[in-house]
């Protein structure tokens, strides 16, 4: 199972750069980019302050793929 | 949208830790010519000696300025590493752990060589060897792990006026 993330959705619907997402929650944009595209799995502090930024619960956000 | 020109602390985490792993590279590098010089004529040597100290300056000239900056950072209390579960982070423990099984393995590996071949070799040499083995995958791994990284740096999202 990998894990996958609607990140980039997200960041659509609110207009927002890798750089500003990563501002906005405190980390770097290598850090949101390597999510993004599935290298990095996020921490669960990190998952969490991207599902809140968003406002949405974190499973809407990411989830595994069977 | 504004241009982004000042450094957020997460950036500043990872660039600290590039620069960190060049040094630990430069380190690595000269560490693996002091043990060279066991084996080449003084001329040679005597080269390699200068070789050496332009890397450790190198080493220095990466490094200082980002630990500098750190502590000026930490002493107002701005960095209280939030970084550490970033992306660059993971890779630099990741290269740690890659450095550990490899100066485990190679100095498992040394053991029986340091009896058979290398009986005529000081100290200070096989520290050197050991040193320049640890610091050089650490180095090399980090920089193997993030060499796609700008490769695959994708945002194309149009953040609008």
């Amino acid at each position: 199972m990998k894990l996958q993330n609607r990140i980039r959705v997200y960041r659509a619907e609110h207009r927002l750069s890798q750089a500003e997402l990563a501002n906005m929650i405190g980390v770097s944009r290598k850090t949101i980019s390597t999510i993004e595209v599935g290298r990095f799995v996020p921490s669960t502090v990190i998952a969490l302050k991207i599902a809140r930024h968003f406002g949405v619960p974190v499973e809407d956000i990411f989830y595994l793929e069977e | 949208m504004s241009q982004q020109t000042e450094e957020s602390v997460a950036q500043f985490v990872d660039r600290f830790l590039q620069r960190s792993a060049t040094g630990v590279l430069l380190v690595g590098a000269a560490y693996a010519l002091s043990a060279a010089m066991y084996f080449v004529n003084d001329e040679v040597s005597g080269y390699l000696n200068k070789v050496t100290l332009v890397l450790g300056i190198l080493a220095i000239i990466s490094v200082l300025p980002v630990v500098v900056k750190l502590v000026r950072l930490r002493s107002n209390k701005q960095c209280d590493w939030s970084g550490s579960d970033s992306y660059m982070m993971g890779v630099f423990n990741k290269a740690c752990v890659s450095a550990f099984e490899a100066i485990f393995i190679f100095l498992i590996v040394l053991e029986p060589l340091s009896k058979k071949f290398l009986t005529e070799q000081p100290t200070n040499f096989f520290i050197n060897v050991v040193l320049a083995v640890a610091a050089g995958v650490l180095g090399l791994a980090f920089f193997f792990r993030t060499r796609r990284d700008e490769a695959e740096f994708v945002d194309d999202v149009d953040p609008g006026p």
